[in-house]
């Protein structure tokens, strides 16, 4: 138990330089958001109770840090999480794919108004929620190829 | 039987805590700041101090050089969204600090930002000329001609109603024009950098790029 802390810390740390990282330094129109690819990872590796509460957690730290209304990101996070629990994929492309879908509710909702509607206009909205969706992707597969080739080197040293 | 529903429970309980912190941060706008539990070193960031100082004295530099911004009040930005091409911005200061619905907002540089859409006690929204709502009426400074500055495209906003036959080109200084109730005349908003002529159109499509609405906003001028 206190191994897979020791281990959601670190990767929590890692997850929050990167996307520090990206928001202050890296000039692009939109920025992949990390904590939501990891978020989705954690839940499609079985952690689906650790990746609700974590989404809480996440989503009112990324407000802080991209100067948002904070809890703004964490109900939004919070419901892609949930609704990522019913998809059960362990191959590679459906991940990504799921990634795409989750990260492109994800743009659309946290660009959305209740009073007001969206906030940029439909070309625009389309276009950077589908590059944002797309950085998701690429990010989430990069990981789960990493991820995977560890996992296989692991299991054939022990079968030495 | 609870733990069947663990799930759900962990999602309801995430939703009320999210809702919690979001009707907080509205408290905070309200201007009920609580700041309890922090320790003096927590409290104090003296480097973040010693910026927001040197943005605040560059802010009243110039505004003892201008008078009509004599009437301007000083507000500092509470959050932005989205961080990139900001939308929506809130300031802390509202109507007891007389502030008004559709103000006009200036960057400490006096470039347009946008106007005021909402006032609250000690807080209010700002919507930028990135909005989809948002509509400005414009006059190129080169070419005196008047269009309407159409919000909602990223990273540029659209002039729009100006004449095929225009002589507007790249690097053409783009103001307000005083014409609508909401802006004084002749404040900054960007520079052309698009001009494309479209044949079935007897207007241009120009792209503007606002030099306001960048993500190192921190302090905003709102006055009239």
């Amino acid at each position: 138990m206190n191994r897979k802390l020791i281990r959601l810390s670190e990767q929590f740390l890692i997850m929050s330089g990167l996307q520090v990282f990206v928001l202050n330094y890296v000039k692009t129109s939109v920025v992949p958001s990390f904590f939501l690819v990891w978020l989705l990872i954690l839940t499609w590796e079985g952690n689906r109770e650790i990746a609700l509460v974590l989404a809480v957690v996440t989503g009112l730290f990324y407000d802080v840090i991209s100067r948002g209304v904070p809890g703004v990101s964490g109900v939004i996070f919070l419901v892609v999480v949930y609704a990522s629990c019913f998809l059960k994929t362990n191959s590679i492309p459906g991940r990504v794919a799921g990634a795409f879908g989750f990260s492109l509710f994800y743009f659309l909702a946290f660009m959305f108004e209740r009073d007001r509607g969206f906030l940029w206009g439909t070309p625009a909205l389309f276009k950077y929620s589908l590059l944002f969706a797309l950085y998701n992707a690429l990010i989430l597969l990069a990981i789960e190829l990493g991820m995977r080739k560890l996992r296989w080197k692991k299991k054939e040293y022990l079968s030495i | 039987m609870l733990w069947r529903f663990r799930r759900e429970i962990l999602f309801v309980f995430g939703l009320y805590l999210c809702f919690l912190a979001i009707n907080r941060g509205r408290v905070r706008e309200r201007g009920f700041r609580q700041d309890e539990g922090y320790s003096e070193e927590q409290k104090i960031n003296y480097e973040d101090l010693i910026a927001e100082n040197k943005r605040l004295r560059e802010i009243l530099d110039i505004k003892a050089d201008r008078n009509y911004l004599k009437r301007f009040a000083v507000a500092e930005v509470i959050s932005i969204k989205p961080f990139v091409f900001p939308a929506e911005l809130i300031i802390d200061k509202g109507d007891r600090d007389g502030l008004k619905e559709n103000m006009a907002v200036l960057s400490k540089d006096l470039f347009l930002i946008g106007r005021i859409s909402l006032t609250r006690e000690t807080s209010s929204t700002v919507v930028t000329v990135f909005n989809s709502k948002s509509r400005v009426s414009v006059v190129v400074e080169n070419t005196r001609e008047i269009g309407v500055l159409v919000g909602g495209g990223v990273p540029y906003v659209s002039l729009k109603y100006i004449p095929a036959d225009s002589a507007v080109q790249k690097g053409d200084k783009v103001l307000t024009s005083g014409y609508s109730d909401f802006y004084p005349r002749g404040i900054e908003i960007g520079e052309v950098v698009k001009v494309e002529k479209d044949p079935d159109s007897l207007f241009l499509n120009v792209a503007v790029k606002p030099y306001g609405c960048f993500t190192g906003i921190y302090e905003v001028l709102a006055g009239e």
